[in-house]
Parts: C-alpha cells; sequence; structure tokens
C-alpha cells in the first residue's frame, strides 16, 4: 500500500528563554499524524523520533522520517517511497525563538507561529499552534499544525483506487530544558 | 391459546441446534395446510436450527479498529460483505490472517496510536515522560521488497482480474457437537456461493448465485431460493443480485434484492439481534430500492421494501422499509440508528393465516477501546401484530491476541413479546427475557482460510459446539 501522508511535524514549539540559555530536549517526544481516506478511513500515524537544539537565536527541530509507522508495516514502506526518505530523510521545522511566548514558571502559554518547514527538500512557511507549560527549568510543549504534502511536491498518495486527502494534521508534544 | 400452549411447550418439544437440521420436519408453508402445533414445532426448530450457519465472515465490523470506519474501500456492497475490491483483498491478508515468521508488511510489524487532533492533550498525561530512552539516531528503517501475499487476490492469485470486475465465492463446513443430545455430532457443508460485480463507469452490476439443501421446516435458505426442489434436494440460491449506479462516489443507488440495511452487519445470523429482526445476511434479504451514502464521518442506507419475489404466493411478501445510519463519533467509537417497518398479509414463519406488521427500532456500536479489542453492542426494540412489545440485544468483545487469532464473548439477550390475548402467560423469551452466551475462537490461519469454533449456551437448550472451516475464494 502505498503511503499515506506523513508528516512528521517536528516541532511546533519552541521555547525562548534566558538569552544565554540553551535549550535541550529531554524525554521521550510523541509525533503523531492523521490522515483521511475515504468512506471513514483514517489512518493515524506516529514516530517517537526527534531532535531539538537552539542556534543563533533559532530553534530547529528535526524529524527523521525512515521510521514512521502508520498501522500497516506495508504502508509504512510505501509511506517511505511518496516522502523520497531516501534523498530526503528528515523533516526540519526553524522558528524564531523570538516569536514564540514562553510561559512562566508553573504556567501555561497557548500561542501561533510561523516556521520554516523542510519536506522533501522543499522550504515553505507553515503557521501552527502551540501550548506550553513551564515547570522549573523544564518546557512542556505541544503543537498542532495541518500541512498540505502536495506543496512539497509529494504526490497524493494512492493505493488500489483508495486515496487519501493530502492535507493531514499533525501533533507533536516533547519537552525542552534550559541547560 | 393454541399458540400460546404450543410455544409453552417449545421447550420439552423442540429440536435443537443441529437435530433440528437434521429431523424431518413437515414442510412450511409456501404452501398450506399446516396443523398449528407442527407450525409451531417447526418455528420452534427454525429459531433454533442452523442449516446455514454464518452466510459470511467477510465483513468483519471490528476493522473500526485499524481506522476503517466504512466498508466501501474494501467491499462492493456499501455497508459492507460479500465482495471484496481489490483494495479489500488486500487489507484482508495484511490486517485479517496470521503472519508466521518474518512479516515487515501486516499490522502486527507496525503498531500506532490514535489521538484527538482538535485539541492539546493534558500535560498531566504520562505520555512520553515515561520513556526516557533516547531516540535511535536517524538510521534507515529495514528496506523491504516484500509486498502483500501473491495470494491475496482473487483464487489465491491464480489470474489477475480487470479492474471493472470483481468476483469471489465461499464455502463452509460445519460441524455440530451437542454431548447432551441423542445424536451428538453432525457435519456438513453449510455454504457454497460464487459472487461478484461487474462495473461499467458509475453502473455496477453485481449478485451471487449457490447451492442449497435444507430441511422442509428450516426458515433458513429458502427465502433465497431460485429452483424450487421440495423436500430434501439441493437448490439454486440467490441471496444478493442487483443493478447500481454510483450518483456520486459517496452515494450508491440500488435496485434488487439486497441484505438489509439495519443494525450491525455481524456474519453470525442465528444472533438474536439479526434473527429476532430478520435482518441477517443468509436469506433475510429483500428486493427492492435502496440508497446508500458514505461521508467522512457519517453513513447510512435507505431502502424502500418492496418484498422477497423469490418466494410465493405474494400474500407472505412483505413491504415497507430498512434504514440504518452511522456516526463516527471518534477514530474509536462509531454510533448508529436502525428502523424496520414491514407489511405482509400473512406472516410467513408464523403461518396463522393473518396480516403482519413487524418492526424492529434500536441502536448499535462498534467501538475499538483498546488495540487489539472491539466491542460491537446492538439493542433493538421489536413490535409485532397482535403481540406484545419486545427486545433483542448483544454485546459482543473481540480481543485479537495475536494478528489473526481472535477470541470472542458473546452474551445475548431475547424477549419477542408474547401474544397479546388475556389468559397467555409469559415464558422465557415470549414476554420474559431469554439469555444466551457465546465463546468463540476465530482464526484466520492461512490465506483465504478461517476456522471458528462457538461454544453456544443459550437458556433452556443444551450446549452446543459449533466448528467451522470457511475458504473464501
Amino acid at each position: 500500500m502505498r503511503p499515506i501522508l506523513v508528516l512528521t511535524v517536528a516541532a511546533l514549539l519552541s521555547v525562548p528563554f534566558a538569552a544565554d540559555a540553551k535549550l535541550t530536549r529531554v524525554g521521550a517526544p510523541s509525533i503523531q499524524f492523521l490522515a483521511v481516506g475515504p468512506a471513514g478511513m483514517k489512518i493515524n500515524g506516529t514516530s517517537s523520533e526527534l531532535s531539538a537544539d537552539e542556534s543563533e537565536g533559532k530553534l530547529t527541530v528535526t524529524v527523521p522520517l525512515t521510521n514512521l509507522k502508520t498501522g500497516i508495516g506495508l504502508r509504512d514502506n510505501h509511506l517511505r517511497g511518496y516522502l523520497n526518505t531516501k534523498q530526503h530523510p528528515n523533516a526540519k521545522l526553524v522558528v524564531e525563538r523570538s516569536k514564540l511566548k514562553l510561559p512562566e514558571d508553573g504556567k501555561t502559554t497557548d500561542g501561533s507561529a510561523t516556521g520554516d518547514f523542510t519536506l522533501n527538500g522543499q522550504t515553505k512557511p507553515l503557521k501552527f499552534r502551540y501550548r506550553a507549560k513551564r515547570t522549573g527549568s523544564d518546557f512542556h510543549v505541544q503543537g498542532m499544525a495541518d500541512v498540505n504534502i502536495e506543496h512539497y511536491g509529494i504526490e497524493q498518495p494512492c493505493y488500489l483506487g483508495v486515496c487519501v486527502e493530502p492535507t493531514i494534521k499533525l501533533k507533536v508534544a516533547f519537552k525542552l530544558r534550559d541547560k | 391459546m393454541l399458540r400460546a400452549w404450543a410455544l409453552a411447550q417449545l421447550r420439552q418439544i423442540v429440536p435443537t441446534t443441529r437435530s433440528a437440521v437434521l429431523a424431518g420436519h413437515p414442510t412450511r408453508a409456501s404452501t398450506s395446510g399446516i396443523a398449528p402445533v407442527v407450525r409451531m414445532t417447526a418455528l420452534a426448530a427454525t429459531l433454533l436450527a442452523v442449516w446455514l450457519w454464518p452466510s459470511r465472515a467477510e465483513a468483519y465490523t471490528w476493522m473500526i479498529r485499524h481506522g476503517y470506519g466504512g466498508c466501501t474501500t474494501c467491499h462492493a456492497d456499501p455497508s459492507g460483505s460479500e465482495t471484496l475490491t481489490a483494495y479489500g483483498r488486500i487489507q484482508g491478508d495484511l490486517l485479517l490472517r496470521m503472519r508466521y515468521g518474518k512479516d515487515t508488511v501486516s499490522a502486527a510489524a507496525s503498531e500506532t496510536q490514535s489521538s484527538d487532533f482538535d485539541s492539546f492533550d493534558s500535560f498531566d498525561a504520562p505520555a512520553g515522560e515515561e520513556r526516557a530512552k533516547e531516540p535511535a539516531p536517524a538510521a534507515a528503517a529495514p528496506e523491504t521488497s516484500e509486498g502483500a501475499s501473491p495470494t491475496a487476490g482473487f483464487l489465491w492469485g491464480l489470474f489477475e482480474l480487470p479492474d471493472w470486475l470483481l468476483l469471489g465465492g465461499a464455502y463452509r463446513h460445519l460441524t455440530v457437537i451437542e454431548p447432551e443430545s441423542e445424536d451428538k455430532f453432525a457435519t456438513f457443508p453449510m455454504q457454497a456461493d460464487l459472487y461478484g460485480q461487474l462495473q461499467l463507469g458509475p453502473v455496477r452490476v453485481a449478485g451471487d448465485i449457490g447451492v442449497i439443501k435444507v430441511e422442509p421446516s428450516s426458515p433458513h435458505g429458502r427465502a433465497a431460493q431460485i429452483t424450487t426442489n421440495q423436500g430434501d434436494e439441493m437448490n439454486l440460491i440467490s441471496r444478493t443480485h442487483w443493478l447500481g449506479v454510483d450518483i456520486t462516489p459517496d452515494v450508491l443507488v440500488r435496485a434488487g434484492r439486497i441484505n438489509l440495511p439495519f443494525g450491525v452487519r455481524i456474519p453470525e445470523h442465528v444472533m438474536w439481534v439479526r434473527e429476532a429482526t430478520r435482518t441477517d445476511r443468509e436469506s433475510d434479504q429483500q428486493h427492492g430500492v435502496s440508497l446508500a451514502f458514505q461521508g467522512d464521518w457519517l453513513r447510512g442506507e435507505i431502502m424502500g421494501i418492496a418484498g422477497n419475489y423469490q418466494i410465493n404466493p405474494d400474500r407472505f411478501r412483505e413491504r415497507g422499509y430498512s434504514l440504518y445510519l452511522e456516526a463516527l463519533a471518534s477514530n474509536w467509537a462509531a454510533l448508529g440508528v436502525s428502523s424496520l417497518v414491514t407489511r405482509a398479509d400473512e406472516d410467513r414463519l408464523l403461518l396463522d393465516g393473518q396480516g403482519m406488521t413487524r418492526q424492529a427500532h434500536g441502536a448499535f456500536a462498534r467501538l475499538a477501546p483498546l488495540p487489539k479489542l472491539a466491542l460491537l453492542l446492538e439493542a433493538d426494540g421489536l413490535l409485532r401484530s397482535r403481540n406484545t412489545a419486545g427486545y433483542a440485544a448483544f454485546l459482543q468483545a473481540d480481543y485479537e491476541v495475536v494478528q489473526g487469532l481472535h477470541f470472542m464473548l458473546t452474551g445475548e439477550a431475547l424477549d419477542e413479546g408474547k401474544i397479546d390475548e388475556p389468559g397467555v402467560e409469559s415464558i422465557t423469551g415470549a414476554g420474559k427475557p431469554r439469555f444466551g452466551g457465546w465463546a468463540s475462537v476465530d482464526w484466520f490461519f492461512l490465506p483465504h482460510l478461517e476456522m471458528r469454533v462457538d461454544g453456544l449456551k443459550r437458556q433452556d437448550e443444551p450446549f452446543t459446539l459449533l466448528a467451522q472451516l470457511h475458504v473464501y475464494l
């Protein structure tokens, strides 16, 4: 089965910090995506790989695309083909730290921002929503976005006459620590 | 009063499942003139007998566990069952059957989880916190050229069908064991059908044909007969045959003999919710016109019933409507309602010479609360001429311990209501609730092959063990 959709939305979050602070991802991240097909068909995909680092005022979140799971092994294989993971194994989101709101300790902040999202070797602006909660030096972050994969040069996935919508929903969650 | 007496005698005189199949009973009538007691005995036998056990196992409403909320991606019938699409055949290989050895293509090789994509999760949820392991480097996943098995296709992939043609078939062999009965063992072929669909543009022509051999008094099979050989002889049957037009990709209009759109489409056609509502896929189909639609989160079908023109005379033909509507409440829950009203000048099972209006109205649900667990529920109210109100309900839990091996527990309840006349007493199942339980193992052990064992115990019936081998083409 051809791949359905994959988006890995890497991070939709970012957590502005003290100027000298460096954010480092800790704990286990969660990346999920939803692709919708005909007749109520829903493909829930997941990954648990994500890296994040901060440099020169920008937060970069990278998600490998080679181990995405869609619920069917053959579909995972097709997905890698659609995403062209041999040439472009990662998806990446780069966000200006200054565009993100930072919650105070014990508080939760909601917001939205736009970053540069790279998929299939193509980079385009991507608007996302995020929610961040701070506990001491840790920032628990969740983010969501909709991505139209056709905008990134990815063909609409179809298999034996069953196609999925090119717009998929992404959801990520991870934790950053100020070090 | 005689009918009430006959009902009261049911528990003593009614044959058990298998013996009802094997014993000779006077021919029911699509003919005439049978003593009431004999007719009631036959009625009781038919309620228990299952010459044709689950007609199909190709409609698996628990597929919602794999993200398939509707049926049209895998089935030609918009409400599921019978003919598989090319996509459906592949799903049968990837999702249904047991895998042996190295596997990189099936559902077992790729487990995921569902989430709510419309809102953020609570930060109190432990997601990710307990898994402190650092992610592996971005290494490529194992490359494989393995795909779906070449045996997934029609006749195990013997030849490839053109895009406009779908073909299928099924054979089922049933063995019945009743330790408490005098005749403890019987084995016989239960189903032998061929089916298919031809599609030219938006126009579809579909149907099935098979052979059957049933006891004269059996309520099963005869309603779908094409030939009219009497007694203990073989007959040709056609359960469904219809002409359809895809008005849009999501809307199909059909005319012909069609599975009644009602309730959960389960393979166990003798489950009370199917028997009492007469909405199974074994032979309860009717001729009529239906409109089926399938949206992203809402689907349904409504059918105008013109009668079953494979039975005679016309006074036995029921006319009315049947419908269901189902909504995908979430990734793992589908909730629906059903309604049916029919009218016949005489009921073909009761044979009492009086007009009969039947109604069934209820609700159902398909739930997948855990990755390996599916729950099917249905409850229907029953209304019938000259009877008090009744109900039928069931709850089935299906746990797939490993891909291809299912353990199921089912509970069911039935009260068909009693004759609404003074002095008629309630008995179990007619005025009083009747309960039953099933314990089942269903094993899809090879491509196109299934084995199933059911232990069935219903109130006032002996324990019955059913073993079935199913081969589908």
